[in-house]
This record gives structure tokens, sequence and C-alpha cells, in this order.
């Protein structure tokens, strides 16, 4: 070393340049590091993973986010999910973003597929190559129908009728691990049954049959020792299920004072459907006295039926209201967040196109109160769309907005970390482009497994690894596209009122 | 023969640096260098002086002072020395920064190396690349389509 040598920084060995940039805490620090120079860059390029839909987590990010009103740093600490649909709003497939997990501080892309679950149960794996995309089955034994498929631990599960939980490995996209074995559930219905994962913990949502049409009720197991142990009290928690997905909320972090009930499960009317999509006969007898009034401005919002959500006492047979009857309601769900109503079931999913403006405008509002809250686990999963503005008539024009297939992604929920970070719940939506879509709109192919099948080769061929960053473009399109539609659907809404 | 456990403890070896300067410091203290500690196991006569070939004396005293403080265990409470390392480093220009770095990189000192890529991390949160540029004088060396390249990987980071 030869002190009369001026330092120079961007020479240092590649070993202590990593050194340097792995203490870099953010994501955005990263970033910077790697936009410093060339050997900076080359350094520490396999620590500046790319934003994908599904990151390692927690993700600590700082950047500016229009309707939140900080610069953060805001971590992600929970996954997403994510729905596939078509454009036309029929079908709902769960989608989980999957990485291969092996892979994970490599320079070049990560490979990546997609888990698409049918909602009759059956898996498939999309492996995102480009042009080179393809589909595969996901079976075990002869059967080949899931319930619900998770990630937990790094890992992805899936469990059927029986309670089994399968994981499912990466390269082979086939069952390797099962754990719990099969039990009796006490549900002769056949109710699809839920995978939660929440503190690392595998959790398992049961509907079971209960002898009385005006009863309820719910069993929640919890898988230790590769068993399933039924847990006799949610605690302070409260768990909501969607269509989609399931989550835990505390109690105490829906509403300050504690009016939330605790030790409940908060879930939709045809929310566990009966052999897999088979509205529930006993759900039509609960929900009956679903009142638009209760929801006050009724005539905003789509049908009805879509706000039918109960809420059940956990482990007391007979504590069955609806939702609205509770006293913290209309404070925490008020407006309706639209989870509740977007992921209609696949027996009830026809949009009113009438009212189809109005939602946009609602969950515009929905974000925000979500950015108020202060609920720590709950995403409000919201399938955000490009939609026929208010005074399109069905069947009409709309054509050029919908001539897309669209992957909606259910909103990513943040946690607030700090009191100092304000919580936020952007809704991403993501608009895939697929040239497909006319042929797609033509056939029929809501029941069909083929083209099922073929539908998601096709969404796949179009988009390639350039994914994220058409995410993040889709993204912020989308907010500047929120801003503007609002104050049109205002002026919309305005002149009809003139006009009467 | 006044072979006690105290002067087995207190071995004294001798670093020369890359300029010829001569330390004698207790084996104990030369030992959290794994460099060194490796050198040792080597060497047959202990008394002989051991190269740090790419090291100057004065960056040498540096990294013994720090070895120091580090090899009298107990002295200090974990925060006391956390504080002191801090202090340590943040006594140091950016150029002694640098050949601190190349030291405890070459001579294995596990704390010394974390202490000092934490400095220089902690330098670079929050700035912008050019700020970075200009705190390490450091030229940019893209050229303006590698840089258009970047700022689409992670429009985010740029935003602002």
């Amino acid at each position: 070393m030869n002190i009369y040598r001026r330092p120079s920084w961007s020479d240092l060995p590649p070993e202590l340049l990593q050194l340097i940039a792995s203490r870099l805490e953010t994501h955005e620090d990263v970033c910077q590091f790697c936009y410093v120079c060339n050997m900076w860059r080359q350094s520490a390029a396999n620590l500046l993973t790319p934003l994908r839909l599904h990151s390692k987590l927690p993700y600590k990010f700082a950047v500016n986010i229009p309707f939140i009103h900080s610069n953060g740093p805001f971590i992600i600490v929970s996954s997403a999910v994510y729905i596939l649909r078509r454009n036309t709003d029929e079908g709902h497939w769960k989608v989980i973003y999957w990485t291969n997990p092996n892979v994970e501080s490599d320079s070049s892309p990560a490979e990546q597929s997609l888990l698409v679950l049918h909602r009759r149960g059956y898996l498939r794996c999309v492996r995102l190559l480009g042009a080179n995309s393809y589909c595969e089955t996901i079976s075990y034994d002869r059967r080949n129908q899931f319930c619900d498929v998770v990630e937990w631990k790094g890992g992805v599960w899936a469990v059927s009728h029986t309670g089994r939980v399968y994981g499912i490995e990466y390269k082979t996209a086939t069952v390797t691990t099962v754990l719990a074995a099969s039990s009796n559930f006490n549900d002769s219905n056949e109710r699809r049954k839920r995978l939660v994962e929440s503190d690392r913990e595998l959790y398992l949502v049961v509907r079971v049959h209960s002898p009385s049409k005006r009863r309820v009720k719910f069993e929640v197991y919890v898988l230790r020792c590769d068993v399933w142990e039924k847990v006799t009290s949610l605690g302070d928690r409260v768990l909501f299920v969607s269509f989609d997905s399931c989550f835990f909320a505390k109690a105490s972090d829906l509403h300050p004072s504690g009016a939330f009930s605790k030790n409940c499960i908060v879930f939709p009317k045809h929310g566990f459907p009966v052999t897999y999509i088979n509205p529930s006969p006993q759900d039509e007898y609960l929900f009956r006295y679903q009142r638009p009034d209760s929801w006050g401005l009724h005539y905003s919002l789509p049908r009805l039926e879509y706000f039918a959500i109960g809420i059940y006492n956990y482990g007391d047979s007979c504590n069955f209201k609806l939702l609205s009857s509770e006293t913290a309601f209309s404070a925490v769900f008020w407006p309706p967040p639209p989870w509740v109503w977007k992921n209609v079931p696949p027996t009830s999913c026809r949009d009113d196109a009438k009212t189809n403006g109005v939602k946009a405008l609602e969950e515009k509002k929905a974000k925000k109160r979500e950015g108020e809250e202060k609920d720590n686990e709950s995403a409000f999963p919201v399938t955000k769309k490009s939609r026929t503005p208010e005074y399109v008539q069905p069947g009409g024009s709309e054509d050029e907005v919908e001539g897309r297939n669209i992957v909606s992604i259910v909103s990513a929920p943040f946690e607030e970390v700090d009191k100092s970070y304000k919580l936020l719940n952007p809704l991403m939506a993501y608009y895939a482009n697929n040239h497909a879509c006319g042929k797609l709109k033509e056939a029929s192919l809501e029941d069909d497994l083929a083209a099922f099948n073929k539908f998601c080769l096709q969404l796949v061929q179009d988009k390639s690894r350039d994914d994220t960053k058409k995410v993040l473009e889709m993204i912020r399109e989308n907010d500047f596209h929120m801003v503007n539609s609002e104050s049109q659907e205002e002026e919309a809404k305005k002149n009809k009122l003139d006009r009467s | 023969m006044a072979s006690t456990s105290t002067s087995t403890l207190s071995r004294k070896l001798i670093l020369k640096s890359s300029d010829g300067e001569k330390f004698e410091v207790d084996e104990n203290v030369a030992m959290q260098s794994q460099t060194i500690k490796h050198m040792i196991e080597d060497l047959d006569d202990i008394n002989s002086p051991i190269p740090v070939s790419i090291v100057t004396g004065t960056i040498l005293s540096k990294v013994i002072e720090y070895c120091k403080k580090h090899a009298t265990e107990d002295s200090d409470s974990d925060e006391q020395l956390k504080q002191w390392d801090k202090e340590y480093a943040n006594n140091m220009d950016l150029n002694t920064l640098y050949y601190l770095l190349l030291a405890a990189n070459y001579m294995e000192i596990k704390g010394l190396l974390e202490l000092i890529t934490q400095c220089v991390a902690d330098m670079i949160k929050g700035k912008s690349p050019e700020e970075i540029r200009a705190h390490f004088n450091i030229k940019n060396d893209f050229t303006p389509q590698e840089e258009a390249n970047i700022r689409n990987e992670n429009p985010w980071a740029f935003e602002n």
C-alpha cells in the first residue's frame, strides 16, 4: 500500500463493497449505492433484487406515495393474495406468485411461476418463461382437488378436503411433503376449508355441519407437531374470511376502545361453498335479514347480497349475527371495504354495470379509510378494475376498456411498524394486456378446464419477466387515473342530479 | 525459567509495517487478526518480526489501538465498548477509514471490519448517488444508456 496514493473508493475490492452495501438498511439505499459507479454496481447488484410482486419480506422501502402524505420508510410485512380474473369478471382464481426459493440472491432474474387455484379445486402451476411458458397440473393420489393454497414457512402448501396439507416443491411442481393426517371434521357437506398463516403458524378454518339451519359453527385448528389441534379461543383476534384469503386482525386494532368483538370470525355469505362451488342453502337463510338500510347509501353500491357479511362468536354455536349489527361496525366498516363485495362468489358474481363508476369512487374512499385505521393484519383485499363508466349502457361500447385480461392484485397488507410511520394499504392493480383476449371472450370457459389451462398459458405468453416493470408502471398510472376518475365521476354524478 | 502463567499471557510479538515500522504487542492483542494468528502457527521463531506487508505504520498503529481495546476483556461493558468504537471510527478521516478498511480486511479482524463498513454505510445512507460520489470523490463512469437502464430497473428509487 502506497500511502501517497490517493484512496480510490471506486476501486475497493468487490467483497468489501458488497459488505458495505449489505449494511444498508433500505432497498432504496442499495439502489442509490448501485447507481454510484460501475464498480459499486457490480459489487452490489446481487443485493438489488428487483421489487417483485412477491418479494422477500419484510421488505423495507421509502418512497413517496401520493395519497399517504408521508415518505416512509414503510415496511411490507405480509404477503399479498393475487386474484386471476378474466375480463368479464366471471372467472375468479386465487393466484400465488411463486418465486424459486433456491435462487433468491442470484443476480439473474429469479425464476417465477404462478400457482392458480381453480374454484373447483384444481391447482395449476404456470411457469413464467416468456414465450416458453407452460402450465403443469398439481395432483396428489388420484384426486387432484385442493381447498386452499397458502404460503407458509417459505414454501407453498395446499390443503385437501380431508385436512391433509401438501407441500409443493418448486422445481418439480409436485407434492413432496404431506403434513397432518386426514381428520374427520364433522362436515358432511364438504364445505371448502381455508388455510390461514399467522405468526408463522398455520391454521385451518372449518365450517362444520350444524343440525339447525339457524346455527353456525366454525372450528379453527392450528398445525402442531403434524396434527391439527383445535383452537379453543382466538383471544383478542378477529378472523376475517373473504372469498380468497383469510387473515387475523386484533380487535383492539380495529377499534381502539375495544368496541369491536374479539374472538370472532367475520365471513361473507357463501364464503364456504359446498363441494367447492355450490351455494349454501343455510347461508340463504342466515343472511335473509340483510336490509339495504343498514348500509346507508345502498343505492350507490353494488347488489345488496354482496354485503352479506356475518359475524360469528367463536366457540359459541348459536351466536351468529350480521356484521352490520356490530357496535363498532360503522366506525370500522364504513364505507364497506371492497374485499367485502368485490370478490364475489362465483354463484353471484355478475356486477351491475351501472354501479361500476360509483364503485370505483367507493374504492377510493375505502382506501383512504384503510390508511386511517390501525389494523395490523387486516388486508382489505381489493381488486381494482378497469371498468365501464356509470353512464355507459351494459353491453355497450365498453369493449375497448375491457379488451384485456385483468390480473388484479388483492391488496398487500402493510403493517404499521412504528407510531411515526403512517399505516398504508396502497391498492395495487395490475392490468396485464393479453392479445388473446378476443378469442377468450368468445369462448365460454367458465367451467371448462381445458380452456382454463389455455387461458393460463395465453396469459403468461404475453408477459415475460418484465412483469416487475409493468407492475410498477401500472401502479403509478393507476394512482394518476384514480385522481382523475374521481373528479370525472363526481362531475357525472352532479350532472345527473342536475338533470333530475 | 520464570514460566508463570502471566508470562505466557504477555508473550510479545513484533509486527512490522510495510514501511518498516515495528510494533511490539501482546500476543492476545495480535491474535485478534486471523491473518496473524495463522502466520504465528507457521512461524518457527516467535521473536522475529511478523511482516504486515500492505499496512503502513500509521494505519497499523490505529489497528493496534483497536485490538488493544478489544483484547482487554471484561474491563468495559458492551455499551462502553460500543461507545468507544463509535468515537474511534468518528475520529478517522475518510482516507484513514479507507486504509483501515483494507487493513481490517487483509488482517481479518472481524470486529474492525464490521465497524468500518458500518461507518461507511452510515455515510451512504439517505444520500443520492450524486452526493455519494461527491463525498467519496468517485467519478460517474456510466454511459447515458447504462444510466437509463438503471433508472428503469427501479423507478421508485429515483422518483424524488
